[in-house]
């Protein structure tokens, strides 16, 4: 424990626990630590670890049952003065009067964490007018004024906007000129950019920093992305079944981890490096975080660990042990007092990576071509809903996707990627183009299908879902929802039909016995394992694959990552994974289209594109990817896009990317550029693409990826 | 705004006219006309009318032309002229024997639907904001009791105890030397002392109602972000409950309104038999049963024209709420 008197923040022995009819849910079990002032600290974490409860309890603002039960929480707003939080009436004054002053929090949607109902401007003055002593023309001036320091636009006119007519981005920005307003100690941030585009959440980190230094305020900043953190970091604490497990600068946890959650943690990360990009088997953590009522006992982590011990690490409750003098970990592998009987050796040896590395899959036979498919819905407007524009969501888009290969589509939110896939699926009727399936040598235009001919293909072509608590029934057992694609299509009923619901559950890792249970009995990677189960359940050739691990943690990410491509080899499928995770994305697939706007404005095999870009849009995706390294942190190099994805019922003139590339001239004003072969087997649609000479990923030697 | 509520006050004319074609055909339902009936009224008292007579009653009253000819005479007469036609019952104008009672019965709308709100309101507040706690389970207990009595039991239960204790006359909106007295201050004080039992006894089961979607309203809206937001901002509790949850909590309420309204008009009917209310609903029965056929017709439309305004009305409120409705 640091020498507290300077800090701003001490937080010692914090207990929040929740008293629910089914037990005592201990969310926050015995926290302890500090953020000195000025300094930023990240929590990081799987989800249901307690980081949010943790951060709620720093302002007693958890959701009755939740209540801090003990601990300190030692907040000195200036020198000489020291107030313990956690002993105040969390209705009376004295909180209140930190609450929004001192003390501020921004959270991860800012959709539902403003009121639709209220303008920004409301909003924001009201914090003013609590703890300021200001007329309201004077807190409208200041609210204009923090509108306009965190980069809104014409901020004397967005004061009037409500949330719903912001954009993502502009929403965080309203929220955290909110949080800012009063110019607080210590803000608190609840995965303030979980919820944006990368090139969004390079401009928000990029805002916090500079905003951070000017203020002078410490950071609180919760996460489960290890890229952010190694990017705005000073110090790191990790946390497991509300507990820290270890916590350490920067440095010491990314260079030296000790734990071995931290170390699975930064192991199942997909690492962009050369060689790298593609192929290898993640490192997942097996399991996943128990219910915090089926805590175990011992260290909480031991029946994941890797290294745990029997007899011991599921009884005795580890130590703190102390490194160096913010270095500290609790795992019984390091007490000098009562070592484990495993050398060091076992500690840091490597886990035995399964030697599965795939070349890019080099099959030519076309399984889907798309020919300049459009998919265009009307804007009506009026008195008799005159059709006055269109959303152009999909523009011309041409691919082919080759039997047995991953193509993935990136692009920013709002460029068309999902409704591309679900046109391919016929969930929608397109506008214009073909989509031609090779279906035993015969190709066959499903664009123009007739709906009542669409049966057989949706059989072979077969989707899986971003949100796995939305895309399952809740009303039906395992069995109807995997089984339901079968019956539909006549190909198993009765026993053979539970037969082969069994085996599909094996196939993706779940018990045969949870047959009967109902989607809430899971976890959200289990159910999102029920969704590949019924995609693969009528043999499908095609999965359309849209976000699948994006509302995964990283752990659990890892595991359905290797599940996609255990499947894959298994029984041949062609997968067309759309995703924004440019890390993942190149972890999974072959080849790589990027959208913009309706339109794919590049595409190349992975490694091609990650390595050389032809598109000033590629490059600057790419630049936004945050590394699992301190050592990239700050890039001054790093491209910044401004603005948002540019508004697709808009008649572009010129290249649509044109208002916020870097590198645009005249003629990308006037002239729209079509995608064309830039070089072998890469296709770019720009200009200038010969010309330019843009930066792919940063190469990262192979001796310097963390694989600890 | 202004294009969204032109068009919704134009969608509304079409509805009208619908419910003046159904209320129409009812008029024209039973088998015969009112010359028939005039014939045998004729006949009970020893009158016997010659064919051409009838004929001649036939043309005056243009029963002889095509029905959609006198749909549109009697539409034209009831927006032009304010003339229903007559009831046959008490030979008098429609629009005299309703005038009133409508007067009536939208008072009584009116103060019910205030004396819903503000006792609903509160307490579904209380309910939510102290879950599980004993005053929810009390006001739970007593909202259900609300919902479960039919409302003419309340209503005999609320007659004899205002007759027994308070000595006031019982039924009606008025005591019996105000009935048919021309208004006066000293009627509406009379009507006020009047209309509190109906409106206890029609408000019951709205208020109960009314407090179980308000606590379940406010129950999920309490959970959303946006209160943690307002909560680290320092608010009070009291201040942050108004202005946020409540505000989104008000907007399913606001939007069910018409259904409130549309209740409250017609399904007031057998209360106001019970209590002998001088409003529409018994009238109403009484002209289907009499088969006054003018009278029933007009009453008809006039309480769907009502639910319509009603339905309208709490369109644009909630537009004029909601910023989401009216800018998106």
């Amino acid at each position: 424990m640091s020498s507290g008197s300077e800090n701003l923040l001490d937080v010692r022995n914090l207990q929040t626990h929740f008293v629910t009819d089914d037990g005592v849910i201990k969310a926050v079990d015995g926290v302890s630590f500090s953020i000195p002032r000025g300094k930023t600290l990240c929590v990081v974490g799987e989800s249901g670890c307690g980081k949010s409860i943790t951060a709620r309890s720093i302002l007693n603002v958890v959701d009755p049952p939740g209540r801090i039960i003990g601990g300190d929480i030692l907040f000195r707003p200036e020198a000489g003065r020291e107030i313990n939080i956690a002993k105040l009436d969390p209705r009376g004054k004295d909180i209140r009067a930190i609450r929004g002053k001192d003390i501020t929090m921004i959270f991860q949607e800012p959709m539902s964490s403003l009121s639709a109902l209220h303008t920004i401007g409301d909003q924001i003055t009201e914090v003013i007018l609590l703890h300021m002593h200001t007329s309201k023309q004077e807190a409208r001036q200041l609210a204009i004024n923090a509108l306009r320091k965190v980069g809104i636009p014409r901020p004397a006119e967005m004061i009037d906007a409500y949330s719903f007519q912001l954009s993502g981005g502009m929403r965080q920005r309203a929220m955290i000129a909110m949080a800012l307003v009063c110019e607080p100690k210590l803000l608190i941030a609840d995965e303030p950019t979980t919820a944006l585009d990368v090139t969004t959440q390079a401009n928000m980190l990029d805002l916090i920093r500079d905003l951070q230094r000017d203020m002078g305020m410490s950071v609180m900043f919760i996460t489960h992305d290890l890229g952010v953190v190694a990017e705005i970091a000073d110090d790191v604490a990790v946390m497991y079944l509300g507990t820290i497990i270890e916590r350490g600068s920067v440095d010491e946890i990314f260079t030296d981890p000790k734990h071995p959650y931290t170390r699975a943690l930064l192991r199942s990360i997909p690492k962009l490096s050369i060689g790298g990009i593609g192929r290898g088997r993640l490192d997942a953590i097996r399991g996943m975080v128990p219910h915090p009522l089926n805590r175990p006992s011992g260290c909480p982590f031991h029946d994941r660990c890797d290294f745990a011990v029997a007899g011991i690490c599921d009884q005795i409750k580890p130590p703190i042990v102390t490194f160096s003098d913010e270095h500290e970990v609790a795992c019984l592998l390091y007490d000098k007092e009562n070592p484990l009987p495993v050398n060091q050796q076992t500690v840091d040896q490597e886990p035995a990576v399964e030697a599965n590395f795939r070349q890019p899959h080099s099959s030519d036979e076309v399984l889907l071509e798309v020919n300049d498919l459009k998919m265009h819905f009307p804007i009506t407007s009026g008195l008799f809903n005159r059709v006055v524009g269109q959303v152009k969501a999909v523009d011309g888009v041409s691919f082919l996707v080759y039997q047995g290969e991953t193509l993935a589509l990136v692009g920013e939110s709002g460029c068309g990627k999902t409704t591309l896939g679900h046109t391919l699926l016929r969930l929608y009727d397109p506008t214009a183009g073909e989509i031609l399936y090779t279906q035993e040598n015969a190709e066959v235009d499903l664009a123009k299908l007739p709906k009542n001919r669409l049966k057989r293909y949706r059989r072979e072509i077969r989707m899986v879902f971003q949100d796995p608590h939305a895309s399952l029934n809740p009303r039906l057992p395992v069995i109807e929802i995997i089984g339901e694609p079968l019956k539909v299509n006549g190909l198993a009923k009765g026993r053979a039909l539970e037969k082969r619901v069994t085996d599909l559950l094996q196939k993706v890792g779940l018990r045969p016995e949870y047959i009967h249970r109902y989607p809430h009995a899971f976890s959200g990677g289990e159910r999102q394992r029920i969704g590949i189960a019924r995609a693969l359940a009528p043999y499908p050739k095609l999965i359309v694959a849209d976000e699948p691990v994006s509302a995964l943690d990283v752990s659990i990410q890892a595991q359905i990552l290797n599940l996609l491509k255990d499947l894959q080899a298994e029984f041949g499928l062609t997968y067309l994974f759309i995703s924004h995770d440019l890390s993942v994305v190149a972890h999974i697939s072959d080849r790589v289209a990027v959208m913009y706007v309706g339109k794919i404005v590049e595409m190349a095999d992975t490694s091609t594109l990650f390595e050389q870009p032809h598109h000033p849009y590629t490059e600057a995706l790419l630049s936004a990817i945050l590394h699992p390294d301190p050592k990239t942190r700050n890039d001054k190099n790093r491209i910044r896009l401004e603005g948002d994805v540019a508004d697709p019922s808009f008649d572009h003139k010129g290249c649509a990317f044109h208002p916020r590339c870097r590198y645009r001239q005249e003629k990308c004003e006037t002239e729209v550029p079509a995608l064309r072969q830039t070089a072998d087997g890469h296709f770019a649609a720009c200009h200038f693409a010969e010309e330019l000479h843009l930066k792919g990923v940063q190469t990262i030697a192979p001796d310097e990826i963390l694989t600890r | 705004m202004a294009l969204y509520i032109f068009k919704r006050c134009l969608f509304v004319i079409p509805t009208l006219i619908a419910i003046s074609i159904v209320s129409f055909a009812i008029i024209n339902l039973p088998p015969g006309d009112y010359v028939d009936r005039l014939v045998a009224e004729g006949k009970n008292r020893g009158e016997n009318m010659s064919e051409e007579q009838i004929a001649g009653l036939r043309t005056v009253y243009g029963l002889d032309r095509p029905i959609t000819e006198q749909y549109i005479r009697w539409i034209s007469d009831i927006v032009l002229r304010g003339d229903f036609g007559d009831s046959f019952r008490w030979n008098l104008p429609v629009s005299t024997l309703i005038g009133e009672r409508l007067l009536l019965t939208v008072a009584l709308s009116l103060s019910t639907l205030f004396f819903i709100w503000i006792v609903a309101i509160p307490i579904g507040i209380l309910s939510a904001v102290k879950q599980y706690s004993i005053w929810d389970y009390v006001f739970t207990f007593i909202g259900f009791i609300g919902l479960a009595i039919p409302n003419f039991l309340i209503a005999l239960a609320l007659m004899y105890v205002s007759f027994k204790y308070l000595g006031q006359s019982v039924g009606g909106l008025f005591s019996p030397e105000y009935l048919d007295a021309p208004w006066s201050l000293e009627k509406v004080l009379d009507l006020t002392s009047h209309i509190w039992i109906p409106m206890v006894v029609l408000g019951t089961a709205g208020t109960a109602a009314l407090i179980r979607t308000l606590r379940a309203n406010m129950l999920d809206e309490l959970r959303r972000p946006y209160v943690v937001t307002a909560r680290a901002k320092g608010l009070s509790e009291l201040r942050l409950i108004i202005k946020y949850p409540l505000r989104h909590a008000l907007n399913p309420f606001v939007s069910s309104l018409n259904d409130v309204f549309v209740n409250l008009v017609s399904g007031g009917t057998i209360v106001a038999v019970v209590l002998g209310l001088q409003t529409i609903g018994p009238l109403l029965l009484e002209a289907f049963r009499g088969e006054d056929m003018f009278l029933a017709g007009s009453a008809i439309l006039m309480m769907s024209m009502l639910a319509v305004m009603g339905t309208l009305f709490s369109d644009l409120l909630l537009a004029w709420l909601d910023p989401r409705i009216r800018l998106r």
